[in-house]
């Protein structure tokens, strides 16, 4: 699984897919998924592809997870921080452009 | 109602922080809003918050962007984070910050929302670990983290050499280097050497991680085509051509890039005409010396106007802040130019080297045609074979095969497949995508909710 070779000595505790885990401060979301050793991120509402995070900047929307119960957020975008909880997305059905974020 | 500042900034990259520098040093009130959580951009990202240990490892090209956040910290620039600008219409940029809506407006919009890896569409692309080799670095820079082992990296372009040589540095073992250019690249580059000499060291640099490349432990093969992956044992596949041979090989990521094309989205929303860099195969804003775009009060600067880098990008921020001081006439035409000469000087010696980088990392054009099996619509799942056979039927734009197929209408908005569309119907009508029309940009330009759209027209009537 991909490591974390230069990061904070700290670290925070989150839950994915409701499992608490510790993961160091500072870190992505997206690079929290990958961090703990999912092999992707979320599934396509289409065919249930498995996907995981391609641009890491914010342009794919491959990384859409579930963060505090708000749906479609970027991974990429967003820090973790104490507490927060985690969702990798299966079936719920990803935005179209007004809805969503 | 909009917040009012003299200049709206979007981005706060190497490019928006040096012209909210240059401008508020000649009194001009800013705004500066970028999406990310910190300032930074791509080259910097993270610059603020990143471990002293990740900043020695990648060295002075990185913390050169400490002191460029420092001078901009420093400045009374209104900085806004997390901040998305999802329109921009008649002087007003519309922005949706943590689930709020916020506007601002301005005479002048400097747009520095900086450039994306090129999506390259090969078959299996869609699979798990298989990301931009760009995106590998931002994962470092952003989060520390590391690739799950060996790595397959694959294309085209200085970053890719960049990523090669931080996996080597990291003892990541990889797996076979398989690049897309061939030796045509490097002879047909010969001629723009004498002017790229006017910046020896990054010539050396660049040289330097040519010979790492060359020299990897790992297989390297040139001029490979036909990459398609697949997912078997729980391993990356990845099968290719060289020549007449086809060869495989196996990893556990798979790295992809052919270069860096500008972002294009926010300059197209705003009406500015766009031209075609037939080397790189990207559109890029038509503009002037300072930045100023077709359209009156909208500038652009950075990789966004054009894929310059970092040090261009910078530079171009420091002329468009003073041209906007120019306009807003707190300097007059005299004081900027005086101003602006050595920036000019500077400029004219770090951009020395681009024909160079065009032509020798211009992307093949062939090989940016993906082959039929493979998915070019990411979100809708839509494949190359399906495209043909909408442009069999007549349909020959990209917005023309959206309406039958909805490429582009999903969460991306066509950010992923609008490169590859243009290459596909280039190739199947034998024209130059110059000549077609690219997708048809709407606001918003990022998913918003309706509330929030509600509650941006409102405040606006
Ligand atoms: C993935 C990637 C990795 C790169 N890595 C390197 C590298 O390691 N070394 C190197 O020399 N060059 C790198 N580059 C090239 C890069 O373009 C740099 O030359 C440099 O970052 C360009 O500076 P800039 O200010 O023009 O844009 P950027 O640095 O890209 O900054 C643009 C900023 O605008 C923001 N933005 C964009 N759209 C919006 C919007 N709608 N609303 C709000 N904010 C917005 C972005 O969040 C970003 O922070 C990379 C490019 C990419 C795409
Ligand atoms: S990884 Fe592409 S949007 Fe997050």
């Amino acid at each position: 699984m991909p490591k974390a070779a230069f990061s904070s000595p700290k670290t925070v505790s989150i839950t994915i897919d409701g499992v608490k885990v510790s993961v160091p401060s500072g870190i992505t979301v997206t690079a929290a998924v990958m961090e703990v050793g999912h092999s992707y991120i979320r599934t396509t509402p289409l065919s249930g592809q498995e996907r995981s995070g391609y641009c890491q900047m914010g342009v794919c929307f491959e990384c859409l997870v579930t963060i505090d119960g708000v749906p479609n957020q970027q991974g990429c975008l967003v820090k973790v921080s104490e507490g927060m909880q985690v969702t990798r997305q299966h079936t719920a059905p990803v935005i179209s452009i007004h809805e969503g974020l | 109602m909009p917040v009012y500042s003299d200049i709206v900034i979007i981005g706060a990259g190497p490019a928006g922080m040096s012209a909210a520098i240059a401008a508020t040093r000649c009194g001009l009130s800013v705004t500066v809003l970028d999406r990310q959580s910190a300032v930074g951009g791509q080259i910097y990202r993270n610059i603020e918050h990143s471990s002293s240990e990740l900043q020695n490892f990648l060295g002075k090209h990185y913390t050169h962007g400490l002191s460029i956040a420092e001078e901009f910290h420093s400045c009374p620039a209104k900085l806004i984070t997390n901040a998305t600008v999802w329109s921009i219409e008649n002087g007003t940029v519309n922005v949706s910050c943590n689930g709020a809506a916020m506007s601002f407006c301005s005479t002048h919009i400097i747009i520095a929302s900086g450039a994306v890896e090129r999506p390259v569409a090969v078959s299996g692309w869609t699979l798990p670990n298989v990301m931009g080799a760009g995106a590998a670095d931002l994962l470092l820079k952003d989060s520390g983290l590391t690739l799950d082992a060996p790595v397959i990296v694959y294309g085209n372009g200085p970053l890719l050499l960049q990523s090669v040589v931080h996996l080597q540095q990291l003892d990541i073992p990889i797996a076979g280097i398989l690049l897309t250019a061939s030796y045509r690249n490097f002879i047909s580059s010969l001629p723009c050497m004498p002017q790229a000499l006017m910046r020896p060291t990054y010539l050396f640099e660049g040289m330097h991680m040519f010979l790492k490349t060359l020299g990897s432990k790992a297989p390297v093969f040139f001029n490979v085509r036909d990459l398609s992956l697949s997912h078997e044992d729980k391993q990356l596949m990845a099968s290719f051509s060289r020549g007449r041979k086809s060869h495989s090989l196996s990893g556990q990521t798979v790295l992809l890039h052919e270069g860096v094309i500008p972002d294009t989205r926010l300059t197209r929303l705003t009406g500015c005409l766009h031209d075609w860099n037939s080397l790189q195969r990207y559109w890029y804003p038509r503009t002037t010396c300072w930045g100023e775009t077709t359209q009156q009060g909208v500038y652009t600067i950075g990789d966004g106007a054009a894929v310059y880098g970092a040090e261009a990008a910078a530079l171009q921020g420091t002329l468009a802040g003073l041209e906007c001081a120019r306009s807003l006439k707190k300097i007059t035409k005299k004081e900027r130019d005086k101003k602006a000469s050595a920036t000019f000087r500077k400029l004219k010696k770090v951009t020395s080297t681009k024909p160079l980088i065009d032509t020798c990392f211009a992307p093949i054009p062939s090989k940016l045609v993906p082959t039929d099996e493979t998915i070019v619509c990411r979100c809708e799942e839509i494949t190359a074979g399906e495209i043909r056979k909408t442009i069999a039927q007549g349909f020959l734009t990209p917005d023309g095969i959206k309406s039958q197929l909805r490429t582009g209408m999903g969460q991306c908005q066509g950010r992923m497949c609008e490169q590859a569309i243009l290459e596909i119907i280039a190739q199947e009508c034998a024209l130059e995508p110059e000549s077609i029309p690219t997708y048809h940009i709407q606001p918003p330009i990022f998913p918003v909710s309706l509330g929030e759209i509600a509650r941006t027209d409102a405040s606006s009537n």
